[in-house]
């Protein structure tokens, strides 16, 4: 007979393991292993024929619902109350998934996400982000294709715009690990009682960014040899995520391939052209907030804001923020064009679903859920995003819009994914773009000067060095 | 060991297992297991694979690496010391007997306690190069202020006058010290001849040494860690002019998932701060006098 009592070494034993295992979860460094998922994706996944929400066949094991968490991030307590709305609208508006919200500060939530990954505790479900996409590279999320393949009405450009998908496949082959239920692209934003106010026509579908710029000195206003009025302001366009629209518009690039980048592409004439073309704007033409007066307007409530700026740039994004503008009358219209046309840098949303999850059948009724009427209706009134189905889009957001709100749409006619999937992507703008692009920015060097700087290094830290 | 001795030794180990607990679950593990990934070339996620020394070595050829520890060891060297000298003179005046001086005592000490963000949104106001009280200030004494945090030159110093923000807490302490000197010392003071620097020098500084060195040796752990401020002011810029070890650190985890070089990172800063402590308790016998502590002969 084997002998069951517990000895004084045995107890110390699995105190000893008791503890070392709590120690090695508490450092959240060392991975231990994925769960397993409770079935094949393929096999369970709901079918999407419709547009209307329809719970898929996830089972409950003695009727209780399955829980799953998701994890987002919040920029306002506004914002925070959309993804609580959201996620209580789709746990009401069926019986076998109970979504948990797990929402936090943008920066916070990534680092907390990492730590969770690498403890073997990942949320089920994630709103995906630029930053995830590391884990993303590194096999933490589920490829969607399984679920999509079955959902025949997310594959019909008439139903759901097809142009979203490129982003949502970032490592390149034809597997989505997002979502792209909602995106956005960028607009030339400018406050109309300032081009009333001189007479000046507003912007048209066929402005080019030369006559961005004439239209910018002509806005510009000087009193006592100091810029009361500015014709335009740089601020995002100083991000490279949102200059890279100048390249594209002259045919060229900053890399060789946005999904497996092996070459920065900078050092090309018509590249320098376009990066000069915006410094100028600030120290030749002076047309355009150096960082010092751009720090000033910031504390008037930002740069175009403050209705000291005739015409800027921005994300679509920011119709959204921008309605609480009361003091000036404003609008969108389509960006401007180079000698090759005119492209959007475009980002995409959704839910991904993490492959630590033990119900990624679940996560997934939920990531469709947001993609079918009830939440994308919740996103077009919200105007937080463009939707992805086409019909949402009829909706009106709450709340006054401009004019020509239709251009948000429009300029998603002409896109391309602004990110650039590289796992060293981030480590190169620290390392190597950075602290040129301050140089830049402040004047103290010009573009040739900064693509001599920064496009060898980059191309040599693609390749691996 | 007689009865009482026993019950006295289990009633001090009962007393202190939950902090030994605590720290063998929450810190001993992750500290060991940090020291592991140093070793290898871990990347959070994945299996890390064992490298050897070769993060230790990278250090020596990566630019940002020196570049993170001279800003930092610039600002510990500034900062600490004039936070230590200004806290002192506001304890000095904060210990006077005046009417109302709790009220100059708590506003003083109100800084110290409001939170890090709130007062990096107040220092970016004051900063400001075109409508700053900083440079308003500068302009009434007709000096033509800096852009401070957008030039390179002014970031680090803007820091480092930000960090001065806080000394309501090491005042605090010295108040504490410069409370428990005993008055008739003073007196032996006035009744030698001496004057209020007299005093300041051969009975002030002697007797709240013991704090000097505690608020010195805290302040030099706390500067060589410094973290939050610089991630929300200044992220490192302008080109790198603000780069903190501790924002490198952070990047290396958790930006490019280089854990096992971030954890050598790790590791290096603590054996910096643990010699630089080493160093202070070594000099402390030169230069702080414990009452009631025996000299050597």
């Amino acid at each position: 007979m084997r002998s069951t009592r517990v000895t004084r070494r045995k107890l110390l034993r699995l105190g000893a393991l008791a503890l070392g295992s709590t120690a090695l979860a508490a450092c959240a460094a060392l991975p231990t292993g994925p769960a397993k998922p409770t079935g094949e994706p393929a096999k369970t996944a709901a079918e999407t024929t419709g547009l209307g929400s329809q719970p898929g066949p996830t089972t409950a094991p003695g009727g209780v619902p399955v829980k799953i968490t998701f994890m987002m991030w919040a920029w306002s307590p506004e914002n925070e109350k959309f993804e609580r709305d959201r996620i209580e609208l789709f746990n009401n508006s069926q019986t076998k998934v109970v979504v948990e919200p797990l929402i936090m500060p943008y920066e916070d939530m990534w680092t907390k996400l990492d730590v969770l990954v690498a403890s073997g505790q990942a949320p089920d479900s994630v709103w995906y982000d630029y930053a995830a996409y590391k884990l993303i590279a590194k096999g933490q999320f589920l490829d969607l294709k399984p679920y999509v393949d079955n959902a025949a009405a997310m594959l019909d450009d008439s139903i759901y715009d097809q142009g979203f998908w490129k982003p949502a496949k970032m490592l390149g082959g034809d597997s989505p690990y997002a979502l792209p239920i909602g995106g956005e692209g960028m607009n030339l934003f400018y406050n109309r009682d300032l081009f009333d106010a001189s007479s000046e026509p507003y912007p048209t579908d066929d402005l080019t960014w030369d006559e961005y710029r004439n239209v910018a000195i002509r806005l510009t206003k000087e009193e006592g040899g100091k810029v009361v009025q500015f014709g335009t302001s740089l601020a995002w366009l100083q991000s490279w995520w949102a200059w890279v629209m100048l390249l594209w518009s002259r045919g060229v690039g900053i890399v060789d391939s946005h999904f497996s980048p092996t070459q920065c592409t900078l050092d090309t004439p018509e590249a320098i052209e376009a990066l000069q073309f915006l410094q100028d704007l600030i120290y030749k033409d002076k047309v355009a907030p150096d960082p010092v007066q751009a720090s000033v307007l910031s504390e008037q409530g930002g740069d175009f804001a403050s209705g000291k700026v005739a015409t800027m740039v921005d994300g679509g994004w920011d119709v959204v923020s921008f309605r609480s503008i009361d003091r000036f009358q404003w609008d969108i219209a389509l960006l401007p064009k180079g000698p090759k046309g005119r492209i959007s840098p475009f980002w995409i949303g959704g839910p991904m679903i993490s492959k630590q999850s033990r119900n990624p059948d679940a996560a997934w009724e939920w990531t469709k859920w947001t993609a079918e009427e009830d939440g994308q209706a919740m996103i077009a009134k919200s105007g937080q995003q463009v939707t992805w189905l086409r019909k949402a889009r009829e909706i009106a957001p709450e709340g006054a819009v401009p004019e020509h709100y239709s251009k948000r749409f429009e300029t998603l006619n002409d896109l391309a994914p602004a990110d650039v999937w590289s796992e060293r992507w981030n480590e190169i703008l620290d390392k190597v773009w950075n602290p040129e692009f301050d140089r830049f920015w402040k004047g103290e060097i010009t573009a040739a000067e900064l693509v001599k700087a920064i496009a060898p290094e980059t191309t040599k830290m693609l390749q691996g060095a | 060991m007689g009865r009482l001795a026993r019950r006295e030794a289990l009633e001090c180990y009962l007393f202190i297992s939950l902090a030994v607990a605590g720290f063998l679950i929450f810190q001993a593990g992750p500290i060991g297991v940090s020291a592991f990934l140093s070793l290898t070339n871990s990347e959070l996620v994945g299996t890390p694979a064992w490298v050897g020394l070769r993060n230790y070595s990278a250090m020596l050829h990566d630019p940002l690496f020196w570049q993170s520890l001279k800003v930092t060891v610039t600002y510990a060297v500034v900062a600490v010391p004039l936070g230590l000298a200004l806290s002192l003179l506001v304890a000095l005046l904060m210990n006077q007997n005046v009417r109302g001086i709790s009220v100059f005592r708590t506003v003083y000490y109100l800084p110290s306690v409001i939170s890090g963000v709130a007062v990096a949104v107040l220092w970016r106001w004051i900063l400001n190069p075109e409508f700053g009280i900083l440079n308003l200030l500068l302009g009434y004494l007709r000096i033509d202020g800096p852009n401070w945090l957008l030039d390179r030159q002014w970031a680090l110093p803007s820091l480092i006058l930000m960090s001065l923000w806080g000394i309501g807490g090491s005042m605090m302490i010295y108040l504490a010290g410069l409370q428990g000197i005993p008055t008739h010392l003073y007196e032996a003071v006035e009744i030698d001849g001496g004057g209020m620097w007299d005093k300041f020098a051969h009975v002030t500084i002697p007797m709240i040494s013991p704090v000097v060195f505690f608020n010195l040796v805290t302040g030099i752990i706390w500067t060589f860690q410094e973290f939050t401020r610089v991630y929300v002011m200044t992220q490192g810029g302008p080109s790198n002019a603000t780069l903190f070890y501790g924002l490198y650190l952070y990047r290396n985890a958790f930006r490019y998932f280089q854990m096992g070089y971030a954890s050598a990172l790790a590791w290096v800063l603590l054996l910096i701060i643990l010699a630089m402590t080493l160093m202070l308790f070594r000099t402390s016998q030169l230069w702080v006098y414990y009452e009631g502590s025996v000299e050597k002969a």
